[in-house]
């Protein structure tokens, strides 16, 4: 994996983890693409996969 | 249907911005909070992608470089702005405080792993000492961390610790120099910092 798609799929995985799993919940009269949250939820378990191999190879980023 | 993306001040004119699928961004007031919001045509324009994702969370970033941002989690529509504005009357007061506690204020996400260990553990007594040691560098590395934010935010996993730091908006590349530095001294340790992002670890609970 080279370092460049790396620290783009790190950022991918805040990105996701705080979109779909925080941030203030409005309660709206219509839930969207319940279906489709669940599989980026699927991708992003194998998508931690690579990035938790991939600190262990010891990369850093800088803010 | 209409997509949320942050909850902000109505002080002043929301900026002219390119929500999701091009559409324009517009704002709903419900004093003393607007909600920045664009209008879609059907759910399909919505469907989560990680294009959609970046869309949602451009303009959220927009909107913080020039004022207090409530970030919205993605996934809920409203049919109307009336259905919007029913569902933020009775909270409008708990999201204004809320407003204010991260107003000029921004999120920095770290991941602190430490290295597996060179040899294999002769005994259990041994993995142990070394699983503590492990704990107390990452704690060692959160603690510095910790002591430049207002608050965390903090997940242990198996090999680290996935955190989120409220950090003052001026103090963001002093944080990230202590990143770095902390890196650099606990030895075994490896840290990578993303941000800043909208303050989405801090703020409101569940509706």
């Amino acid at each position: 994996m080279s370092t460049e798609l790396a620290h783009h799929q790190v950022t991918l995985v805040d990105l996701v983890d705080r979109l779909l799993g925080k941030g203030v919940v409005l309660a709206g009269d219509i839930t969207l693409a319940v279906a489709d949250v669940d599989l980026v939820r699927i991708s992003l378990r194998a998508l931690i996969a690579s990035v938790e191999a991939l600190d262990g190879a010891g990369t850093r980023d800088a803010v | 249907m209409i997509h949320v993306y942050a909850l902000t001040e109505a002080t002043r004119a929301m900026p002219r911005l390119e929500g999701i699928a091009g559409r324009p961004v517009t704002e709903l007031a419900v004093a003393p909070l607007a909600a920045a919001f664009s209008t879609h045509r059907d759910a399909d324009e919505l469907a989560v992608s990680e294009e959609c994702l970046w869309a949602h969370e451009r303009v959220v970033e927009a909107l913080m470089a020039e004022r207090a941002v409530l970030p919205v989690r993605f996934g809920a529509a409203f049919g109307d702005e009336r259905a919007l504005t029913a569902a933020l009357e009775p909270r409008r007061e708990e999201l204004a405080r809320d407003l204010e506690r991260v107003r000029d204020r921004v999120e920095l996400g770290v991941r602190i792993r430490v290295d597996a260990p060179d040899a294999r553990p002769r005994s259990g007594r041994d993995y142990l000492a070394g699983r503590l040691d492990e704990r107390s560098r990452i704690d060692g590395v959160h603690q510095r961390l910790a002591a430049l934010a207002h608050e965390s935010s903090v997940t242990l996993g198996a090999r680290g610790l996935t955190a989120s730091y409220l950090v003052e908006r001026g103090a963001v590349e002093r944080f990230a120099a202590e990143a770095d530095r902390a890196a650099g001294e606990v030895a075994g340790v490896d840290v990578v910092c993303t941000g800043p992002w909208p303050p989405y670890s801090f703020v409101g609970a569940a509706a």
